[in-house]
């Protein structure tokens, strides 16, 4: 593997793989390495989980692919863009092919479930009238039309993590992250997250799920790769 | 796109200063409360400096002639000084004349000066300049070339205490200026705090907002509009309280104030200046925010 990759090289495998990682590994300025050398290739439209128990290094995993964290060495290539030592002003173009869905919802409570799916919008500079559309209509998709006025703290633990993905869907991103979704969550309403999870992979979009609930994958008869102290232990 | 962009950052930043309503109020007053020492301190400035103007106009030239002059040798110096373009009259006062005028002057203690074997007032003229000339610095010049003329003994204007009022009122230009850097620095904290506080408040939503992909730029502007509102908001509000003031001294000072009247007019801040410190409240907002936001933009 060349130690640097130039974005013409990736350019040719950028087709079928979305998301590559060379050799990468993270260490925080404690010297605390989350992730040891990890490679990883994933296809365009793939399904795939991340497990390992608390501490393994899945959210760092996901922090570098959504430009959060920086690689301490190695590659890190994100559809066909060499993004190791990505430029701020190119990172927000990255991170708008990007959805993303944290344990913790990361729902703003001073503001309605369509005017945080909006959120996602305004940044465009859309008209207001496409924003309030276009935010009905990903809310509408996951089932929650109804509730658009309403405040998250007034939603169940499994509705706002459903704002939470209407939100991160409605800019129609590539890929979908998604971070312990159902960490919060019992049995049945993460078995309905993972059921929208499968709706959206089956419209096209890639998605990478970390999770150390051991059902999941299986639940979604999808792939998983392990990781154990920030090494990659099982590879899909 | 951009107006649209626009019309999200100012409903931003309405929604932020109603969410934080009191810290931005205390703020706004802390601001305005810097800027109104400084307008205060400006329109004495003004007024010191209109005081002064009218002062100098005001001077006139006074040559003491030798005492020992004839008649016609009078007439020649007075002739010379005539002549002079500068030179708008000319009256001749005789020592009586000067001691009378001294009598009256000083009242009930005029008695002393009966005690007098003789007259020591020497005679003058009294010059009067006209108006274009009315300034220190044509006085000065016009007294120095009078003083040489044949027959002078010597020249006074007054120029030594208005030398030192023009002084004083150069020194306090100087205060104020080190006075208003003091002050607007005083204000840039201000703000930059409140801004800070902002900051604290909205991570959760600019964490959200860099995840989503907003440019720094769109996470910054709603702090750089609340920050130059705040600048500006600061600065009208003193002047705004410096009129009602001054207005409030005017009708205070009635009567005391009508002796002055018609000879000097106390002047509020011209528009200039009015303009000049809001201009300088929006630069205090423009710094603030970005000094405060430049320590809260991602790092890569």
């Amino acid at each position: 593997m060349p130690r640097e990759i130039s974005n013409m090289a990736v350019s040719a495998e950028a087709n079928s793989k979305i998301i590559q990682l060379f050799n990468v590994t993270k260490t925080y300025s404690a010297g605390v390495a989350a992730l040891q050398n990890v490679s990883v290739q994933v296809e365009r439209g793939a399904f795939l989980f991340i497990s390992g128990s608390s501490g393994a290094g899945k959210t760092t995993l996901l922090k570098i692919i959504l430009g959060v964290e920086r690689v301490t060495q190695g590659q890190l290539v994100v559809n066909g863009r060499n993004v190791t030592r990505i430029p701020r002003r190119e990172l927000t173009h990255l991170r708008r092919e990007t959805g993303f869905v944290f344990q913790d919802f990361k729902l703003l409570e001073n503001r309605s479930a369509l005017e945080n799916v909006a959120l996602a919008l305004q940044i465009h500079g859309l008209p207001p009238g496409d924003v309030r559309q276009r935010a009905y209509h990903a809310l509408r998709a996951v089932g929650l039309a109804d509730k658009r006025d309403q405040n998250p703290l007034r939603l169940s633990g499994g509705e706002q993590q459903r704002v939470a993905i209407a939100r991160a869907l409605v800019n129609n991103p590539l890929i979908l992250l998604a971070d312990e979704p159902t960490g919060n969550l019992d049995a049945g309403l993460s078995r309905e997250i993972m059921d929208q999870f499968l709706e959206i992979h089956e419209r096209g979009t890639t998605l990478l799920v970390a999770t150390h609930n051991e059902s999941l994958p299986a639940y979604c008869g999808k792939p998983r790769i392990a990781l154990d102290q920030g090494r990659l232990v099982e590879n899909g | 796109m951009w107006a649209y962009k626009l019309l999200y950052h100012l409903k931003t930043t309405v929604q932020n200063i109603r969410e934080h309503r009191a810290t931005v109020l205390m703020s706004l007053a802390a601001v305005a409360f810097t800027l109104l020492l400084l307008a205060s301190y400006l329109l004495l400035l003004t007024n010191l400096q209109a005081i002064g103007e009218r002062l100098g106009k005001e001077l006139q030239i006074i040559l003491y002639l030798e005492t020992g002059l004839s008649g016609q040798e009078r007439v020649l110096v007075e002739d010379a000084v005539t002549a002079r373009e500068e030179v708008e009259a000319v009256e001749y006062c005789s020592p009586e004349e000067a001691l009378r005028s001294l009598g009256e002057a000083m009242g009930e203690a005029a008695h002393v000066l009966k005690g007098l074997e003789e007259n020591p007032l020497p005679p003058s003229l009294e010059v009067r300049l006209k108006k274009p000339y009315r300034n220190l610095e044509a006085i000065e010049e016009v007294a120095r070339v009078l003083s040489e003329l044949k027959g002078v003994a010597d020249v006074e204007y007054g120029g030594g205490w208005m030398k030192r009022f023009f002084a004083f009122v150069r020194v306090l230009r100087w205060l104020a200026l080190s006075l208003g850097l003091l002050l607007l620095f005083a204000s840039v904290i201000v703000i930059s705090s409140t801004l800070t506080l902002g900051f604290y408040s909205r991570k959760e939503e600019i964490e959200i907002l860099r995840l989503v992909g907003a440019t720094e730029w769109y996470i910054r502007f709603p702090f750089f509009l609340e920050s130059l509102l705040q600048g500006i908001g600061g600065a009208v509000l003193a002047v705004g309280l410096l009129w009602l003031l001054f207005q409030g001294f005017r009708v205070n000072m009635g009567t005391s104030w009508s002796l002055f009247a018609g000879w000097i007019q106390p002047h509020f801040l011209s528009t200039p200046v009015m303009i000049t410190l809001i201009f300088l409240g929006a630069m205090v907002g423009v710094i603030s925010s970005l000094l405060t936001i430049s320590r809260f933009s991602e790092e890569r």
